[in-house]
């Protein structure tokens, strides 16, 4: 089993006329937690969009787990491994956290179709156990998540991933809409999900959050790859400028 | 001198080709007599009665043509309808009033552009001084509801019950003449020296519903409270209130029921022995009557302003010539 | 004590902090509202509303008024129940009363008996051939015209994304239509004796319970419930969690429409008539019914129970007004004022939640 997790090899999208994504080579081994960042409209949504299978890309290769894949669907991704925490989260305000972690993926009981009966106690008891992965504090499970705090209902929606034994997880600006203190919960989730050895894409235009969870930083420009750093190597500084396109990495000489 | 028959033949055909136009002028005009209607509502058992009758009638008339229009209950939207018919140039318009209180606006619409107008079954709040060229056929509700309480007072007084009786009353829908007036009707009966030894218990519309009949009937069974007879404004809630007895146990022979309408169901339970008392109310007399009423101004003819089609008494023993027709 | 059966990371489970169900806050609703015609009674007739006080009864209470509380809304209260489930999903359905209607009409036709006091049945529709049919197919009919009626509706909502209340209102217009058209607005009665059981006596309240059962089940412990409030809740959330959204929308309308078409088989029963214009405003009513029970218009909340309860409060309303003697247009003007309170009250119920928590 290689330890490359995920491989992109010339991976592109065009709208129309539009080249949002050209020629993406990336890799992500496994247990690494890689930051992709760039300025709006640099390509970053839409080579996440290419990989969990919402859009079809125009030309080149997605491999997954040492295997090439073709996702017709995001729910393809997920089946196949792939976690994604949306900005928007995708929760049922009036669901509680069991029902929220289990949704479209339910355990039952008994099998009867459109009327399969429901185990609470199996998914209560899967629910516990991956709050508690993530280390997530909520005092009663039972309650609709309405009323909870925008951090605790993130931190229910990255429990989604840990309880499902995903092989890789996606986060698009997972605390873009987060106070501090709530920020300072999620990014303690992630901590723990490194050091559970998950893969991690971050989307980020936090700087300062990029710098203290990743390894390793991607920066996109006008659709291409720009630069490929560890984050030893490189400061905040240095990364603005890829992203502007005061600098160029080595390698990818020849891109916008 | 000349003889008329040797008048020259060009002379000859010019009148005859007049005397053929005219015939002709005359024949089309006879063709073209459209009549507008406006029912109050198509989903009436009663007003159904009436409406075929008119349709019916009109099919052995040659060269009168209907357009039937359902004003389902609504005023605004029965107006409407009598505007439309004065702007596509009918040559009458029969109304059915959806609210019998309404009727000053038709009436008007009517009568600024000329074009007869015609009451039917409902009796519009102007009937006195409709103007030319108008008129109202129904039958007259003074007589539906006394006749049906004169019969109720006189079996409670055969059956022994002259010492002292009670009774509900089942309203129709209050914004119909008919309900207001029948309901007077059974009030005066028991007004009056003869039948005052009944007393009301209580009086709410159903609306004419069969199944709000059925569930007030029910209720005012829940307070306990003793009573000899029940007066419905018509026939389906009458039903409504036997189904309503019959589901609570009590015997039909120990309460009087009185309807309006002699409908087909009505006849049907007056035969099984659970109806004691209904009217007919002869709505295709009424419907056809309109018909001829409205052909009447339309030539010109004297009318009578208001034409009242008698109603007749139904009781067990004449039920059976009702139930043939 | 620290239970940790339900706290993360050191927190003890906080019972306080657990939401107070809303059926509650209905029922206690509910009981008011009998105290208050309780004390009228005693005030304006010298007679007790609930209670047995001429003792006319085995028990203390006054037991025909208690059944005729839930019976006469025990036909609405089955329509309210498909209502219900399609209100949780953020939609509504406004064509119930008219779909009751269509079906009332044809299923009649099918259970016409052949003979009336000894006469051939005067308002036989179809031939001799459907005269005295078993009782199991008018009921099949009713059941079908009801659920094509709603799987129309369905579909249009899931598929051509038409707004609900546009294709239930235009659904509204074309069964009212139908109905008409039917037997040209001529009644059909005289149903064979077999299927005037079906509404005969308690027998529409037992439907009625059985259903709310039954419903309550499925919507608390099937995917189907979970699904239909999640669908109403965050309908994108639903979708992006691998839901067929389009394909569940289908099935809750067509069972509200199944529901209507069941509806109009009790009600024809009952009464052993057809009318065309059975049915009018029994959509409003039902939807009245669904929020005085704390159904929420935007979906996601709500529960059988608490339509039951909202149906029961409509009933002891209407049999309150008439046992103090009050005109039917002091019962509307009541039911108005308790529609709007219901759903305030709710809404404050919410935000002190909020803050709460």
């Amino acid at each position: 089993m290689s330890d490359i997790i995920l491989e992109t090899k010339n991976l592109t999208k065009h709208y129309g006329g539009v080249h949002a994504l050209e020629g993406a080579d990336f890799i992500l081994k496994r247990g690494e937690h890689v930051a992709i960042m760039g300025d709006n409209g640099a390509g970053k949504s839409t080579f996440v969009r290419q990989i969990t299978g919402v859009e079809q890309r125009t030309r080149g290769t997605v491999i997954f787990d040492g295997e090439e894949v073709n996702f017709s669907g995001p729910i393809d991704a997920r089946e196949a491994g792939i976690e994604t925490v949306f900005q928007t989260l995708a929760l049922a305000d009036h669901l509680d956290v069991p029902d929220n972690l289990f949704l479209g993926r339910e355990i039952f009981k008994f099998r009867l179709g459109p009327f399969s009966i429901l185990d609470y106690k199996a998914m209560r008891k899967a629910t516990l156990a991956g709050l508690e992965k993530t280390a997530v504090k909520i005092p009663n499970i039972n309650n609709t998540i309405q009323n909870m705090s925008g951090g605790q209902r993130q931190c229910v929606a990255i429990a989604r991933t840990a309880t499902f034994a995903s092989k890789l997880t996606i986060m698009d600006e997972p605390t873009a809409a987060l106070g501090v203190q709530e920020t300072a919960q999620v990014e303690n989730i992630i901590r723990t999900l490194k050091e559970q050895g998950e893969s991690l894409i971050l989307v980020s235009h936090n700087m300062r959050q990029v710098f203290d969870l990743v390894d390793r930083i991607v920066v996109f420009r006008r659709g291409r790859i720009v630069a490929n750093l560890d984050v030893k190597d490189t400061d905040g500084q240095d990364v603005v400028a890829y992203i502007t396109g005061a600098k160029t990495g080595a390698e990818f000489e020849g891109a916008a | 001198m000349r003889e008329p028959s040797a008048l020259p033949w060009e002379e000859k055909m010019k009148k005859i080709l007049l005397a053929t136009g005219l015939v002709a002028l005359m024949g089309t005009s006879a063709m073209a007599q459209q009549i507008g209607v406006s029912i109050a509502r198509f989903d009436d058992n009663g007003l159904t009665v009436m409406r075929n009758g008119m349709t019916s009638h009109a099919d052995t008339l040659d060269g009168v043509s209907l357009q039937v229009e359902d004003a389902t209950d609504d005023v605004a939207k029965q107006l409407d309808q009598i505007n439309n018919f004065v702007a596509s140039g009918v040559d009458a318009i029969i109304v059915n009033a959806v609210d019998t209180n309404a009727t000053e606006a038709m009436t008007a619409a009517a009568a600024s552009a000329g074009v007869p107008l015609v009451y039917v079954n409902r009796q519009p709040i102007n009937m006195d001084t409709l103007p030319d060229g108008q008129a109202f056929v129904a039958s007259n509700e003074i007589e539906s509801g006394t006749l049906k309480a004169f019969e109720v007072c006189k079996n409670l007084r055969a059956a022994g019950k002259s010492g002292g009786a009670t009774a509900y009353i089942l309203m129709g829908q209050l914004s119909n003449q008919a309900a207001v007036q029948r309901t007077k009707d059974v009030e005066d009966v028991l007004g009056m020296d003869m039948c005052n030894f009944i007393t009301v218990i209580d009086k709410q519309t159903a609306e004419w519903s069969r199944d709000k009949a059925q569930d007030l009937m029910t209720n005012w069974l829940s307070s306990g409270e003793p009573f000899d007879a029940v007066f419905a404004n018509n026939d389906e809630m009458a039903i409504g209130a036997i189904q309503a007895l019959k589901a609570n146990g009590i015997s039909m022979d120990a309460v009087q029921v009185g309807g309006v309408d002699a409908t087909a169901d009505a006849l049907q339970a007056m035969k099984a022995g659970d109806l004691d008392v209904t009217v007919f109310q002869d709505l295709a007399g009424q419907g056809s009557g309109s018909i001829d009423t409205a052909l009447k101004l339309i030539n010109g003819e004297a009318v009578d302003k208001t034409v009242f089609i008698p109603f007749k008494l139904v009781t067990p023993d004449n039920v059976d010539e009702f139930i043939a027709n | 004590m620290a239970d940790k059966s339900h706290g993360i990371g050191g927190l003890s489970f906080d019972s306080s902090k657990r939401q107070w169900p809303n059926e509650i806050n209905v029922f206690f609703a509910l009981i008011l509202i009998v105290v208050i015609f309780e004390i009228l009674g005693a005030m304006v007739m010298g007679q007790s509303f609930l209670f047995d006080s001429n003792d006319r009864f085995d028990s203390i209470f006054n037991e025909a008024r208690l059944r005729i509380i839930i019976l006469q809304v025990a036909i609405i209260g089955i329509i309210a129940i498909g209502v219900t489930q399609v209100i949780i999903t953020a939609g509504i359905d406004l064509s119930s009363g008219s779909v009751l209607g269509a079906t009332a009409m044809i299923v009649m036709s099918f259970a016409q008996v052949a003979e009336v006091n000894g006469n051939p049945n005067p308002k036989a529709l179809f031939g001799p051939a459907f005269l005295d049919l078993p009782v199991i197919i008018p009921i099949l009919v009713g059941l079908a015209v009801g659920t094509l009626a709603g799987v129309i509706n369905g579909a249009l909502v899931a598929f051509a994304r038409i707004p609900p209340f546009i294709v239930t209102l235009g659904m509204m217009l074309f069964a009212r239509g139908v109905a008409l058209w039917w037997s040209d607005g001529r009644p059909v009665s005289f149903p064979t004796e077999t299927y005037g059981l079906i509404g005969k006596g308690m027998t529409p309240v037992y439907i009625f319970i059985a259903l709310a059962i039954l419903f309550h089940f499925i919507m608390k412990y099937t995917v189907y419930g979970k699904h239909t409030y999640a669908i109403g809740s965050n309908e994108d959330a639903a979708r992006m969690s691998g839901i067929n959204v389009a394909r569940h929308l289908v099935l809750v309308y067509a069972i509200a429409g199944m529901l209507a078409g069941l509806s109009a088989i009790v009600i024809t029963s009952k009464n052993l008539t057809a009318q065309s214009g059975m049915g009018f405003t029994y959509e409003l009513e039902a939807i009245a019914m669904a929020v005085i029970g704390g159904v929420s218009l935007f979906g996601g909340r709500g529960s059988i129970i608490g339509t039951v309860i909202g149906a029961l409060i409509i009933g002891v309303i209407t049999s309150g007004f008439t046992f103090l003697r009050l005109g039917a247009y002091y019962q509307e003007m009541a039911l108005g004022c308790i529609i709007v309170g219901a759903v305030a009250l709710d809404q404050w119920q919410q935000k002190r939640a909020a803050s709460r928590s």
